[in-house]
């Protein structure tokens, strides 16, 4: 073999080697991507579901919607938009559900339904995650189990009962990017089972004693082995 | 003609006597209060005769209830055993759309928060304890969207007007309901006690055509 021979062969296989760790390189990049990826999506699953609960998300009590001067309103409206618009995508049709809840929320005068709900998440996992081909779009599917604390009234004479709902559900969530970040775009319920922590539920006869008494305890995991 | 004229006492009788039979088998078809004792065995328990390849129950407890209300099973609607048995037997979704298109089911009312309002122009809310619309016992189902996609993924059977058992904590009088997949026996019908999807729950109800 002349020496010309061994010198190409020698850069052949340093290119070889080369392009193995390139690939190498770009594959864990990837995968690290998903990895940190996978937090976002958590998160933002977590941040979704106290949106769902809309008074978990603002500082304005909209319990007693008959007290709230209209600053009260524009500053619940205020604070609710910006915690949508940190969570969902401009074009998602959840905007204007949700918005449409607080709305109706704040239209409940003279309700006999009185109610508050602090909420949150006890475990979440992603059990799949399907990437578009531009890496713009993710559909995600989640298996959570969440907390409530809830006060409610089922008549104007009633007394205010606190339940501490404990659900889990298996939820599809489409994930997009907007200006760089993952926000959700949509979100469907596949599977929905609806326990609770039944022990600690009590009525009391102010709401007062009922709000007290939701702060004071912490319901349990009942879906955990 | 004479043949008719002499006999048209009898005639008439037979007529009068079909007529009604024809307008009251219906009725005997469909035996409510078998529907809801049958509900009110196995809220809290299974029957083991109708296990089904998933385990999401629900709606397979309400088929349950159904056919031991005297529902007559078809080829729209049936169960055989494990391996076979219809999707609008277990599935919420495709039960809602058998009583709707096929049963010719009557829809009483779609409640979704906050408000329904009635013909009488007043406004009832789909977490008020008495729904205002549901009367019967046994052959009214309710349907569950909880994300209010127009798809139903939960359903139950009414079974009376009541206090609801433990453990309700709430002791005001209203529509009451039994549910699988998790036990559920004489609850408010709405459910929301339970449901932390209640804000963008629809709840609809159906009463069976029997």
């Amino acid at each position: 073999m002349k020496i010309n021979d061994k010198l190409k062969l020698c850069i052949v296989s340093a290119s070889i080697i080369l392009l193995c760790i390139a690939v190498i390189f770009c594959v864990t990049a990837m995968h690290n991507d998903s990895d940190s990826n996978d937090k976002i999506f958590l998160e933002l699953r977590e941040k979704f579901n106290e949106i769902k609960s809309v008074s978990s998300v603002i500082d304005v009590d909209i319990s007693f919607p008959e007290k709230l001067t209209e600053s009260d309103k524009a500053a619940a409206r205020e604070q609710f938009s910006q915690k949508m618009s940190d969570v969902l995508t401009n074009d998602s049709y959840l905007n204007n559900t949700y918005a449409n809840v607080l709305e109706r929320l704040l239209a409940s005068e003279n309700d006999p339904v009185r109610y508050v709900t602090v909420t949150g998440v006890f475990k979440s996992d992603i059990l799949s995650k399907i990437y578009d081909a531009e890496r713009n779009t993710a559909t995600v599917r989640f298996e959570t189990i969440k907390w409530e604390k809830y006060i409610n009234q089922g008549s104007v004479d009633s007394e205010y009962s606190v339940v501490f709902p404990v659900n889990k559900d298996i939820t599809d969530i489409v994930f997009k990017k907007e200006d760089g970040k993952w926000k959700i775009e949509s979100y469907e319920i596949l599977e929905h089972l609806m326990e609770g922590d039944y022990d600690l539920a009590r009525s009391f006869s102010t709401y007062e004693e009922a709000l007290e008494y939701s702060k004071s305890v912490m319901p349990k995991n009942v879906f955990a082995k | 003609m004479r043949f008719f004229l002499k006999f048209k006492g009898f005639i008439s009788m037979c007529c009068v006597t079909v007529l009604a039979v024809t307008l009251v088998m219906p009725a005997l078809a469909y035996d409510q209060a078998k529907a809801q004792v049958y509900a009110d065995k196995y809220a809290e328990g299974k029957n083991w005769s109708y296990l089904i390849r998933s385990t999401a129950d629900c709606t397979n407890f309400v088929s349950q209830c159904m056919n031991a209300g005297g529902f007559p099973q078809s080829n729209d609607w049936y169960y055989n055993d494990i391996t076979s048995y219809s999707a609008s037997w277990a599935a919420a979704d495709e039960l809602k759309t058998f009583i709707k298109e096929k049963n010719g089911g009557t829809l009483l009312g779609r409640w979704a928060k906050t408000s329904y309002t009635n013909l009488h122009g007043v406004k009832y809310y789909a977490y008020i304890d008495n729904s205002s619309n549901i009367l019967g016992l046994g052959s009214e189902i309710v349907f569950y969207d909880f994300d209010d996609d127009g798809k139903m993924n939960h359903a139950a059977i009414v079974v009376g007007t009541g206090i609801p058992f433990a453990p309700s904590e709430r002791f005001d009088k209203g529509d009451l309901v039994d549910a699988h997949t998790e036990s559920r026996k004489h609850q408010y019908w709405h459910l929301d006690q339970y449901n932390d999807d209640r804000l963008t729950t629809a709840v609809y109800c159906y009463r069976l055509n029997v």
